[in-house]
């Protein structure tokens, strides 16, 4: 509960620096991802894998995921339409034969039109949210960020001795 | 760990003590600092997997046991291989509740081996689970742990009530289906009443002819015959009388049938024939309107002449049965010897078809012709669908390919030396292609049990779905067996060899088909009784028969369906007793006869004789009637077909008259142009 909650701290510090913006686009990403996968799949599983062994922010991916799992129960309809539309075409039947009698991929659970209507979600718009997400962080740093560091509220914050002990925490303990 | 690029660079010292800002560390994309912990976690894992997870699991079993079964089980070893897939437990114990200080059951040995290539494939699939040294009611080291009975439930609780209510509904169902099929030992109680009965017909009571039911029945015939009588006379008062007669007569000879001297004359005097006919059609409507209603009520009265008949011969029975008279047939024999014996296994029986009835899900038990009630589902979208991918020789989910049973006889407990194999438990045989099938044999010592064999087939590759189950019990012992235990008659085997042979076929959990086929050998048989005619009678039938077999067999719609029962007994039975007693009994059936015949006869005579009386003067009356319409219907006819012939006479006579006259009148001239005339025409 403790890393979550660091992950978590570490995410809103970097979102307001100047640096760390592709691993909080690819932790968004990814937590978009995670969102849209089931619980205890493999495919979850394996998300979690990457954000633990690559730098990804890894208070974003649970943001994201948590925030995203909402969406994912909205949008379930549609995903199911969408995996029965997938999972009934003629042309893939072949392909999803063999994956249904390989080792490993039936762990996925891909022939539940669910799974495979909010996993067609998950992975294709991963991509795009990626570079969406870098834009819109870029924009906040730009617009919100350097705004609210001109504003007086802000400049009469920095200016007291409680956020100059802070920042001499920081630099010493990171 | 962070991913913050803010980490202080030691070797920049180039730049000054005030300048705090520190160039940011540059890091790759792979977080090492992660790899430490990961492993870690990963060797807690395995440490856990490889040296506490089999003493959890077995402290696992052991409290589920206990909890479920509600007396202490052990498991003496227990390990399992995750790499391997391997499950091994040995010295399972299940203490028997009601005898702590033994096992209800014990297995020495389970193991089983898990197919990676199906668990990588998400389906469970086991190559062989071996079981073996199953023992029952085996000894225990020391007495097992028994859980405390729950406190009973409030006596106004309504779940209790309604646990109560229908416990007592199975248990009644159960015993009113026995005893609705108990004919049991009342063939040999009636036959040694029968035998002992010092009564005859003549002691049928004082008021016996009372209760004859035939006999109210003449009396009511009886009233019924006045009322017709009352009622017909009515009826012919309507017919037409001899005044009626005599007047249309008089109307028939005043027709004119000659001297017409015009054509509109003879019309008229027709049409007064036909005036005649119409009255004399209606009076014929009438005749055979009386003529119908007599015909019904005199075939209503038939009728019930034979009910009074069969009135009589129900009354015959009715008196029979007062004295019990035994049934000399090979059904009842047979019933009555193996019913109580029989009696535990069909109660246990219809306790089990009882709770099927109860429990079995409707839509196994509804038949084809039943419409589907249409029931409220929890919406797909929710779980999804899923969507099978299968192709031939798949895993199936669950797959046990096949299990090993054994089991060694030991000089404690209940043991059998027993082998068996099931195979193919699969949760979609459709995949495999193949049934799952059952086989165990061997010999029970402790029961003296020869030639135990017992198979099943449980095959649901078509859609209907086929259950067959045999049980075979080549040799077993029989001692002191009681078939027939009344106060009159003891019947059953002092000793005796056994050998049973059973099948059971349930076909789509709704038809059912089922024999149970017993032999004994070398039988000495136990015969009592009270009377001491019916002992001889019985000891000298029974040793004669030294193979006895008995055969319950059976076949209809689940749960309903029947129990018959025959026996080679029932057949020697009935030609013994039938040569002494069919005698006694038909002369005894005759006197009852004659009895009832003379309490009724005469007035049966009365009745029969006024009611052929009555008939025939009803019928007489009719027929006069009928007699003389037609006679005046012919009689009309005859005077206008007289009147019709005179005026057609009359009317010849007169045309030959007026051609002779005409030619007079032509004279020779007119012959001459007549003769011209011809020989012009060529005539």
């Amino acid at each position: 509960m403790s890393l979550i909650l660091k992950q978590l701290f570490a995410f809103f510090k970097t979102l307001n620096s100047d640096t760390g913006t592709n691993q909080l686009a690819s932790g968004l990403a990814l937590g978009f991802v995670l969102g849209f996968s089931p619980t205890l799949s493999l495919q979850g599983l394996l998300v979690i894998l990457i954000c633990i062994l690559f730098r990804v922010q890894m208070g974003a991916a649970f943001l994201s995921a948590f925030f995203f799992s909402f969406v994912a129960y909205l949008v379930d309809p549609a995903a199911d339409q969408l995996g029965r539309w997938v999972l009934e075409q003629e042309g893939l039947r072949s392909l999803f034969v063999q994956l249904a009698n390989m080792p490993i991929v039936p762990l996925t659970r891909f022939n539940n039109s669910l799974v495979m209507g909010s996993g067609v979600i998950g992975f294709i718009l991963a991509v795009p949210g990626f570079f969406l997400f870098r834009y819109l962080i870029i924009k906040y740093r730009v617009t919100v960020v350097a705004k609210f560091k001109k504003s007086k509220f802000w400049k009469a914050l920095s200016a007291t001795s409680f956020y100059k002990w802070y920042v001499k925490y920081q630099e010493l303990y990171g | 760990m962070s991913d913050s690029n803010h980490s202080p660079d030691s070797s920049d010292t180039s730049k000054t003590k005030g300048d705090k800002k520190k160039a940011p560390k540059r890091t790759g994309p792979f977080r090492l600092e992660a790899i430490l912990p990961l492993a870690i976690i990963i060797g807690a894992v395995v440490f856990y997997f490889t040296v506490l997870f089999d003493l959890h699991l077995r402290k696992s079993i052991e409290w589920i046991g206990y909890r479920v079964m509600g007396a202490e089980v052990n498991v003496g070893f227990l390990k399992t291989s995750f790499l391997g897939g391997t499950f091994h437990m040995s010295g399972l114990q299940l203490t028997d509740p009601l005898k702590p200080s033994q096992n209800s059951l014990e297995i020495g040995d389970i193991r089983f081996a898990v197919s990676w290539d199906a668990l990588l494939r998400g389906k469970l699939a086991i190559e062989e689970v071996a079981v073996e040294g199953i023992q029952v009611s085996s000894p225990r080291k020391k007495p097992g742990k028994v859980k405390p009975p729950e406190p009973p439930a409030p006596k106004d609780s309504k779940t209790a009530k309604v646990l109560q209510e229908e416990a007592e509904k199975l248990a009644d169902r159960a015993l009113t289906r026995l005893e609705d099929t108990d004919t049991g030992s009342q063939v040999f109680t009636d036959l040694i009443g029968f035998l002992g009965n010092k009564q005859g017909p003549a002691d049928l009571g004082a008021n016996w002819e009372s209760q004859i039911v035939s006999k109210k029945k003449i009396k009511e015939l009886e009233l019924q015959l006045q009322q017709n009588q009352e009622k017909w006379k009515n009826l012919f008062a309507g017919l037409p009388q001899q005044d009626e007669f005599n007047v249309l007569q008089g109307k028939i000879s005043a027709v004119k049938t000659s001297g017409f001297s015009q054509p509109q004359e003879l019309q008229a005097e027709l049409q007064k024939v036909q005036a005649i006919l119409s009255e004399v059609d209606a009076q014929v409507k009438k005749v055979q309107g009386v003529q119908n209603e007599l015909g019904t009520d005199l075939k209503g009265i038939d009728q019930s002449f034979k009910l009074i008949e069969n009135q009589i011969k129900l009354d015959i029975a009715d008196l029979e049965s007062k004295f019990k008279l035994p049934k000399l047939d090979v059904a009842s024999f047979s019933k009555g010897l193996f019913f109580q014996y029989l009696k535990p296994y069909l109660s246990k029986f219809q306790q089990a078809k009882a709770l099927a009835d109860k429990y079995l899900p409707p839509n196994l038990k509804k038949s084809k012709d039943q419409k589907t009630a249409v029931q409220i589902k929890p919406h797909p979208r929710a779980k999804g669908i899923v969507y099978e991918f299968g192709k031939v020789n798949a895993y199936p989910m669950f797959w046990v390919k096949k299990v090993s049973i054994s089991s060694k006889a030991t000089p404690d407990g209940f043991s059998a030396n027993l082998s068996g194999v099931i195979t193919n438990i699969v949760s979609n045989q459709a995949i495999i292609g193949k049934p799952t099938t059952g086989k165990v044999e061997g010999d029970i010592p402790s029961l003296q049990w020869q030639g135990f064999k017992s198979d099943f087939e449980i095959n649901q590759l078509s859609e209907e779905g086929k259950y067959i189950a045999t049980f075979m019990i080549g040799q077993y012992p029989l001692s002191s067996t009681e078939l027939v235990s009344s106060p009159d008659v003891k019947i059953g085997f002092q000793q005796a060899r056994g050998g049973l042979r059973s099948q059971f076929e349930l076909t789509g959990f709704d038809r059912i088909k089922y024999s149970v086929n017993n032999q004994f050998d070398e039988v000495q048989y136990k015969i009592d009784s009270t009377n001491a005619l019916a002992k001889e009678m019985l000891s000298n039938i029974f040793s004669g028969i030294t193979k006895v077999t008995a055969d319950v067999y059976g076949e209809g719609s689940f749960p309903n369906f029947p129990v018959n029962i025959t026996s080679n007994l029932g057949g020697e039975l009935q030609k013994g007793f039938s040569r002494e007693l069919q005698k006694k009994i038909d002369e005894f059936r005759k006197q009852i006869q004659v009895q009832v015949n003379a309490a009724i006869e005469a007035e049966k005579k009365k009745l029969e004789s006024q009611y052929l009386a009555l008939r025939a003067q009803a019928e007489g009356e009719v027929k006069k009637a009928t007699d003389q319409i037609n006679t005046q219907k012919s009689s009309a006819e005859a005077q206008a077909n007289k009147a019709r012939k005179d005026f057609e006479d009359k009317a010849n006579q007169e045309k030959q008259r007026l051609e002779a006259e005409a030619k007079k009148a032509l004279g020779a001239e007119g012959e001459k142009k007549i003769e011209d005339l011809k020989k012009k025409f060529g005539f």
